[in-house]
């Protein structure tokens, strides 16, 4: 059963988190890409916490790709983490090293972002 | 005619159980002010107009006096003498001499409404005066009217409680016999109510049926209320005031219903519903709080004609008088109903019915025109399935040094998978599968695309292949994306593959280490490397088998795939399949043709 998706927002400066929780589905936009527009001007750092999404479709999967270009395009780094190591496997045969990274945890997320 | 024999029969016979009697029906003074003077014994009543009692009609709505005076035969002097007071109205006061002897119901409440029955009170003790000065005031409320059926009763003073049973069970049956339309609503409100449910479980996606159900019951629960009332004797609350909150629950359906026709779905509209029905139910809310609530219903459904006026216009007409009666419950501005050949029918229930019967109407039309247009869609979609499969290749492939199988097994009519495959003219095989994100029609459409664009494509380079995709498929995606996957066969044996977010193929039952590109359709300026493989029997495979997921929600995932993957097309498609398909699954397999056997491994 495909649940629906929430987001939860933590700004802190230059950093946004944007904590998702729930399957992401075509019907995820709004707390996908919605949540990711109504960032503050001023991030410049983005963590994306998976670790309480069991499921993504290709459709949410395309959220995220949309989500990720959009970032490259306004020079904003992206990290993810929580991401079970199935879709681990996903985002990297998706070839998406180029516009960010996979992380185990927040803390390891929050390194890397710098 | 049996009525007629039966009340004929039960006609009452006070004078033969009670004795001494002083008769006060006949003529009476009445006065429709309201003024606590009028209670005095002394007041002079003689410009009031003349009513008799018992009544011979039913009397108006409203308070009013009713006076007469009465001398007492000598001789007349009981220990205790009783009052009996026929259904005179609702809520009665009565007063002797100036004295308060005698009350029943409550004024101004029609929730406290009393059944219209004699009812016989103790006198204060003490001799009875010369002449009796009897004044009462009255409130006739348009409530109940299976409760008020005013022509007949007892009006006197007597020696002893008199017996009023007989009587009384002759007036109930007369409510019952008056009842009878309100059955007749009841019985078609409920059968109104079970239609628009079993329409709703038709099509759960139109909520206002559900709430038009439960209107439609609340309403019959009304009729339900009151005729349980006339019918047993410990009935466990006042009918008006258990049908008062079948009426609050009403309204809150009403309410409901206007908002799913106004496709109105904010979260706090509903918890402002619910709470105004629940505070009905614990705190006895006043019946103007009723009237208030009923005309913010009438305003709800103003600005729902504003803002969704594109429905059908004498639904809202017909909403809108069934809203203007529920209003006038609590307000009383007009009569709640109608004398139709001597029986009462209840005016909103009658507009509930109508309304009921326009909506059952206008929804089984609606369902019709939905069949219809289902049928015509699934006809589109079988089409548009028999053009995907004439797109698609054939099954099998044999080009010189390579065998080729493929199976597609879509989730839906159509697919967002693809496989496609072509002999070059130097006896390679190039094979392509691709997976476009999303599902049904559109997902179909870009697959005709990403087809159209591989049959026009002349390089034989898996890398240049993928690069051209990406161009054609470039902002035409939808937002979406499509994976793929192309490899090429050369007849000597040497093997390319090139990747596009695909997963990757397993060669030899291992999976093979290739660099993965973006998925097609991104962005405009993608790049695809190419990387050799070095086995002889590969097996190419959608998401769909990867992710297949089982009751538990487990997914086959890569281990499975990997370990099942030396297998034919078929049992690899199979084995998704069986445990659990919830996307497109392909399978394509390419293997040397020198190698025995058409089964992998």
């Amino acid at each position: 059963m495909v649940t629906q998706t929430k987001t939860k927002v933590d700004e802190n400066g230059d950093l946004a988190v944007l904590r998702f929780e729930g399957d992401i589905t075509s019907h995820s936009e709004e707390a996908v890409l919605g949540k990711y527009r109504a960032l503050n001007a001023a991030t410049k750092k983005i963590l994306l916490d998976f670790s309480k999404v069991p499921y993504l479709n290709s459709s949410g999967i395309a959220l995220v790709i949309q989500l990720l270009m959009a970032a490259n395009k306004a020079s904003q780094k992206v990290v993810c983490f929580g991401l079970s190591a199935h879709f681990v496997k996903v985002f990297t045969m998706l070839g998406l090293a180029k516009y960010t990274s996979l992380h185990a945890d927040e803390t390891a997320a929050r390194e890397a972002v710098g | 005619m049996k009525l007629l024999l039966l009340l004929f029969a039960c006609a009452p016979s006070l004078s033969a159980q009670t004795g001494p009697l002083l008769d006060l029906s006949g003529e009476w003074r009445m006065s429709a002010d309201d003024r606590p003077a009028y209670a005095d014994p002394q007041f002079d009543d003689r410009t009031w107009k003349t009513v008799r009692l018992p009544w011979t009609q039913r009397p108006p709505i409203g308070t009013y006096w009713l006076r007469r005076g009465v001398d007492v035969p000598v001789g007349f002097s009981p220990a205790t003498a009783f009052l009996t007071v026929g259904p005179v109205g609702e809520a009665y006061e009565v007063y002797i001499n100036g004295e308060r002897v005698a009350v029943a119901g409550k004024f101004g409440d029609f929730r406290e409404a009393q059944l219209a029955h004699s009812r016989t009170f103790p006198l204060p003790p003490g001799p009875l005066p010369a002449r009796l000065h009897v004044a009462v005031h009255v409130e006739r409320m348009d409530v109940a009217q299976a409760l008020s059926l005013f022509p007949g009763g007892t009006y006197a003073v007597t020696g002893s409680a008199p017996s009023l049973v007989d009587e009384n069970l002759l007036l109930l049956l007369r409510q019952k016999t008056n009842q009878a339309p309100n059955l007749v609503l009841w019985a078609s409100l409920l059968a109104c109510a079970l239609l628009f449910w079993l329409l709703w479980l038709a099509e759960k996606d139109r909520v206002e049926l559900w709430w038009l159900g439960l209107l439609t019951i609340s309403r019959g629960a009304i009729h339900i209320c009151f005729y349980l009332a006339i019918s047993l004797d410990s009935y466990p609350l006042p009918a008006p005031l258990s049908a008062y909150f079948a009426h609050a629950l009403s309204s809150a359906a009403l309410a409901e219903l206007i908002m799913a026709f106004a496709n109105v779905r904010t979260w706090w509209m509903h918890g402002l519903v619910w709470s105004y029905w629940l505070l009905h139910l614990l705190l006895r809310l006043p019946v103007r709080a009723s009237a208030l609530f009923d005309f913010a219903v009438l305003v709800l459904l103003f600005l729902g004609w504003q803002r969704n006026r594109q429905r059908d216009r004498l639904t809202w007409v017909t909403l809108l008088l069934v809203t203007m009666s529920h209003f006038n419950v609590g307000l009383r501005a007009l009569p709640t109903s109608i004398e139709v050949n001597g029986y009462d029918l209840n005016l909103t229930s009658s507009a509930l019915i109508v309304l009921s019967v326009l909506l059952a109407f206008l929804s089984l039309r609606r369902l019709l025109a939905d069949r219809r247009e289902k049928q015509r869609l699934a006809g589109e979609l079988e089409a548009a399935r028999t053009v995907q499969q004439l797109l698609l290749p054939a099954a099998a492939a044999q080009s010189g040094a390579w065998d080729l199988d493929a199976v597609y097994e879509p989730a839906q009519e159509v697919g967002g998978d693809f496989h496609w495959n072509r002999t070059t003219p130097d006896g390679s095989l190039v094979v392509v599968i691709g997976d476009v994100s999303g599902k049904g029609l559109k997902a179909a459409m870009l697959v005709s695309v990403a087809i159209g664009a591989l049959r026009n494509e002349k390089s034989s380079s898996p890398a240049a292949i993928l690069r051209a995709l990406n161009e054609g498929l470039t902002g035409h995606t939808g937002g979406g994306f499509v994976t793929c996957c192309c490899a090429r066969f050369d007849a000597d044996g040497t093997t390319r593959v090139a990747n596009a977010g695909h997963p990757a193929p397993y060669d030899d039952g291992e999976e093979v280490v290739v660099e993965s590109g973006l998925p097609l359709g991104v962005v405009p300026d993608a790049d695809y490397q190419e990387s050799p493989m070095k086995g002889e029997q590969f097996v190419f495979i959608s998401d769909g088998v990867i992710e297949s997921a089982n009751a538990k929600g487990e997914l086959l995932g890569f281990d499975r795939t990997r370990q099942m993957s030396t297998r034919s097309a078929q049992e690899i498609a199979d084995a998704a399949r069986d445990w659990g398909q919830n996307d497109d699954i392909t399978v394509v397999t390419v293997r040397r043709a020198t190698l025995p056997g058409k089964v992998l491994a």
